[in-house]
């Protein structure tokens, strides 16, 4: 096309020779008026009178330059580049306006994208398999606990019976020892599972093949299948390892996979460096009394968790009422799969929609202060609409107003908020490994648009108002004296109103949920965890698989380690640390009762009750003299005791096995204080399950736990109880030294975590909310400068000035304050009636968040007030 | 200051273009010729002249260059570009055809 020869230079010309482009439209014009005005002199005018009438012939000669201009290609560029630099100018201008306007866009937009990347891992994340909301847990309950484990025995009648799973796993942790010819033992941390579980999972190898039913057989041969971490941390990623066998426990067993990295997902099951399958012998699948195993279900399509629900309680039900020796009152229980447990997740989404609130506030503060600019400068809109600003034109400056603003809050809040979700992830996740929190892009820009969106709005709607207005009228204003119409003067209060409101319902919200959370951690463990520190191993392998040598082993290394200086006291037992629920539970008969009871069982050396200071309430603990060969004992908690043997002595009364001939009958010889964990569960009665200790020098045990109580170092402790372990048995690895207080705080993290983020956005609202009330009387109070100066001139005192701003500030922070309690009360009932562990709501909680928050409001309004009351009424009028 | 109302839309471009076919003149002599031949019956008012002229420039149907006026001045005078001759002939066609057709409607008889 030729005519693009033309065109293109035109436009080019256009676009970056702006000035010559300006030039030739003042020259064009120019002649035109010229030529006119001979024209009409021509015709007889005057001279002024001429050239007067060929520029209102031509309709203004700005018009028509601005119409030209129209034309122009890139005008909205050109356009916006100018906008934006005015808007730069006009923000300069106003620097209070300008400070909290764009503090309000940084911590609005920057607090709430950091929060919600925070949470977002535990909470919104999908575990990484497929339709992970198919996968659920299935529990089995008893009038003390909602989350205990299951028999090999129970679990195959569930998987055989059930009709409402795809899939129904069964797993455990496991600890394993591997070790190579002339290599020291390593401990390895494995899940072993039934064959079905990567049927469950649905995740493809990364090399050679996962197991199946078939490799989980009774005596099948022995595979594994690697983790990824375990993989390159192990064997450095080398590609021949399918194939290759691994001395396990003293036997071999070939590698048959490798998963992919996503697969591990440690902060949903810990550190785990192979799978292995049960492939249970005989008498294992036959097990109905040692509950040890933790069951997973996929949902076959359509049905839904609360069908299989009902279908396992029944099938439960049907189960038990086979097995008479066990308590009838057990059942099964369906909860979805959750990298939180539920009252968490339930308290983080509370958490999350305060942020809203949070959000709320910011943009209730932008849209004030916005408006309160707006009509201050009315008049200057006016003006510009006067002289050929286009209706249009007007409009886009005050969204181009709004955007700079967004846009510099935005570029202090992004790099902000990247900082402070990496110290946070650093503080918080640093030992959860593989927890990746990250900067959520998606958060960044949707509380960016909130804030960008509510800029428009409230900036835009008051200045096409402004635009519209008859120029006389705002022109006869004395542009100082110039207060906003009632109608926006009202709203604008309204607003401070609503944000003093809000800030102090997350106040009451925030407090209250930290003062659960308080609740959940303050509950007392029944032991101390401070100087305590504890080490694990297990006696697997060939070496251990007589109860002698188990017992030798424990005797010999419980020995060594009471040789060691600086210990107050130490115990051996089959579990850690009591920071989580112990790890076995047994169905035990009560001699003299019907029913069974249902206990968690703990094997444990006889100063166990001295090293983590568990009170002996009556009778005895275990002493050296409880060996094997002796009477058989066991020492039990308080709970048991009570609910037992109400008003009996417990001390002599007998409990012994379910299952067998034989009940194996053990003398309850000591009753101790309650071990209790902390319970999440909906039900917050049943924290404290029966507990059962037996001496282990009468029982054994394969995983064995070293708990010392010392004042020594924990680092120095530790290498001695290394050195005595490989003295014994150098194909033995110690693992897991952690000491008690250490425990004690990994497992109350999260709740620490979710406490700290509810504080910070109690305080966060309040800044805000006292930021904006701050903005915008500051502004307004500037605004009525030239009123006050006047006042004080005809003779008002400083403190009636004073007063006179703050008196509008009471008002307005009581009604305020006032609709913020009543709502702090309501959003408590509703809190406390979801949560049991929450408190009822306290009204001294909102009572106290309500005075603070009047404190913050007024001091707020008092500054902008203080400073009105100090001007130099002079200043005021000869600037009038 | 607004385009008249009866002028069809873009047949003030159609106007500018057949001006400037017969010679190049500068905006003034171009608004002078426009009430000139087309009498009272089109206002064109000099406000939309400009900016009319110069979308053409910019779509390249015309071309301006800076000369000495009659008068000493200096002062901008359009050309109708080859492209422009085109288009006006494309565009004069097409509004033949238009009108005729609309007059043809126009008479028929109401019966």
């Amino acid at each position: 096309m030729r005519r693009w020869m033309h065109a293109i230079p035109a436009r080019l010309k256009a676009i970056f020779l702006r000035r010559r482009i300006e030039r030739d439209l003042d020259d064009e014009l120019a002649f035109h008026v010229a030529m006119q005005t001979r024209a009409n002199a021509r015709e007889g005018m005057a001279e002024t009178e001429a050239y007067r009438r060929a520029r209102v012939e031509i309709g203004g000669v700005e018009q028509v330059k601005e119409r030209s201009r129209d034309v122009l290609p890139l005008r909205w560029a050109r356009d916006a580049m100018q906008d934006v630099r005015y808007a730069l100018r006009g923000l300069r201008k106003t620097p209070r306006f300008t400070v909290a306007a764009v503090l309000t866009v940084v911590l609005g937009v920057g607090a709430n994208a950091t929060i919600f990347s925070v949470l977002n891992p535990l909470l919104f994340k999908p575990l990484p398999y497929p339709e992970p909301e198919r996968i659920v847990n299935v529990f089995r309950t008893s009038p003390q606990s909602d989350r205990w484990p299951h028999s090999m025995a129970n679990y195959l009648d569930h998987r055989a019976r059930n009709t409402v799973f795809e899939q129904l796993v069964a797993l455990t942790w496991e600890n394993t020892s591997f070790a190579e010819p002339d290599q020291p033992a390593e401990r390895l941390f494995e899940l072993r599972t039934t064959g079905n579980f990567f049927a469950l999972f649905g995740v493809a190898p990364l090399m050679g093949r996962t197991f199946n039913d078939a490799d989980d057989q009774t005596g099948a041969e022995p595979v594994v299948v690697l983790s990824y971490g375990f993989w390159q941390r192990r064997f450095n990623g080398d590609a021949g390892i399918v194939g290759r066998s691994m001395r396990l426990d003293g036997r071999n067993a070939t590698v048959v996979g490798v998963m992919p990295r996503d697969f591990e997902y440690p902060l949903f099951w810990g550190t785990i460096d192979l799978w292995r399958p049960f492939a249970a012998s005989a008498t294992l699948r036959q097990d109905r009394g040692n509950n040890y195993l933790r069951e997973f279900g996929r949902l076959k399509p359509g049905v839904t968790p609360d069908q299989a629900d009902a279908a396992m309680k029944a099938l439960g039900k049907q189960v038990l009422a086979e097995n008479t020796l066990f308590d009838q009152r057990e059942g099964l229980r369906i909860e979805a799969l959750s990298l939180v447990n539920p009252v968490m997740r339930r308290m983080s989404a509370y958490a999350f929609g305060l942020t809203f609130l949070v959000l709320l506030i910011a943009c209730v503060n932008l849209a004030n202060l916005q408006m309160a600019r707006t009509a201050a400068r009315a008049r200057e809109f006016a003006i510009r609409g006067a002289i050929g600003g286009g209706k249009g034109r007007l409009l886009r400056q005050s969204l181009t107003d709004s955007l700079v603003l967004s846009l510099i809050g935005g570029s202090i809040a992004i790099p902000l908020s990247f900082w402070c979700t990496r110290l946070i992830a650093g503080q918080q996740f640093a030992d959860l490994p593989g927890v990746r929190v990250t900067l959520e892009p998606v958060t960044l820009v949707f509380a960016f648009a909130c804030a960008a969106v509510t800029g428009l709005i409230f900036g835009a709607v008051p200045a096409w108002l402004a635009s519209r207005a008859d120029i006389n009228d705002v022109l006869k204003q004395n542009p100082q004296s110039m207060t906003a119409g009632r109608g926006p003067q009202r709203f604008r209060q309204g607003l401070i109103v609503a944000e003093i409101a809000f800030a102090l319902i997350i106040l009451a919200g925030a407090v209250s949920l930290v003062r659960g959370l308080q609740r959940i951690t303050a509950v007392d463990p029944g032991w101390r965890a401070e100087g305590v520190l504890t080490a694990r191993l297990g006696l697997a392998g060939p070496n251990y698989t007589q109860l002698d040598a188990r017992r030798a082993f424990v005797d010999t290394l419980h020995d060594r380690v009471g040789e060691l200086s600086g210990l107050s006291s130490f115990a051996i037992a089959s579990s850690t640390v009591p920071t989580s629920p112990f790890g076995s539970s047994t169905t035990f008969r009560v001699e003299g009762r019907e029913d069974p009871v249902l206990a968690y069982n703990e094997r444990v050396s006889p100063q166990y009750f001295d090293t983590l200071r568990i009170p002996l309430l009556r009778g005895r603990t275990f002493t050296p003299d409880d060996r094997a060969g002796r009477t058989a004992v066991m020492v039990i908690n308080e709970t048991m005791a009570r609910v037992l043997w109400p008003s009996e002595d417990p001390i002599g009364k007998r409990i012994g096995f379910r299952g067998g001939q034989n009940p194996n009958w053990r003398e309850v010889v000591g009753v101790v204080g309650d071990v209790t964990f902390p319970s999440f569960g909906a039900s917050s009665s049943v924290d404290t399950p029966f507990e059962v200790y037996q001496p282990l020098a009468q029982t054994g045990t394969g995983a064995i736990n070293i708990l010392l109580r010392t004042t020594r170092e924990p680092e120095s402790v530790a290498s001695d109880l290394r050195r005595i372990v490989s003295a014994i048995d150098r194909d033995l690895p110690l693992y897991g030294l952690i000491t008690g207080t250490a425990a004690e705080q990994r497992q109350t993290a999260q709740l620490r975590l979710l406490a700290n983020v509810l504080g910070g956005f109690a305080l966060l609202g309040l800044v805000l909310a006292a930021l904006g009330i701050f903005g915008v009387v500051s502004y307004s109070t500037a605004q009525r400068a030239g009123e006050l100066g006047m006042r004080m001139a005809l003779g008002a005192r400083q403190s009636v000035v004073l007063w006179l701003v703050l008196r509008q500030g009471v008002g307005l922070t009581m009604v305020g304050a006032g609709v913020g309690m009543a709502g702090g009360l309501a959003l408590g009932r509703v809190l406390s009636s979801l949560m049991p562990n929450l408190p009822a709501p306290e009204f001294s909680i909102v009572l106290g968040a309500f005075a603070f928050m009047v404190f913050v409001a007024l001091a707020a309004f008092s500054i902008p007030a203080w400073r009105a009351s100090k001007t130099n009424p002079m200043l005021v009028l000869r600037h009038e | 200051m607004s385009k008249p109302p009866d002028l069809v839309q873009g047949t003030l471009d159609l106007l500018l273009l057949k001006i400037l076919a017969l010679e190049p003149l500068h905006g003034w002599a171009i608004s002078q010729r426009l009430k000139q031949v087309s009498g009272d019956e089109l206002q064109v008012s000099d406000g939309s002249l400009y900016p009319a002229l110069h979308k053409l420039e910019l779509a390249g149907w015309i071309t301006a260059e800076w000369k000495t006026s009659e008068l000493g001045r200096r002062a901008k005078f359009y050309f109708l570009t080859r492209a422009g001759r085109r288009y006006l002939d494309q565009e004069t066609a097409h509004w033949h055809r238009l009108t005729t057709a609309i007059s043809r409607v126009l008479a028929l008889k109401e019966i």
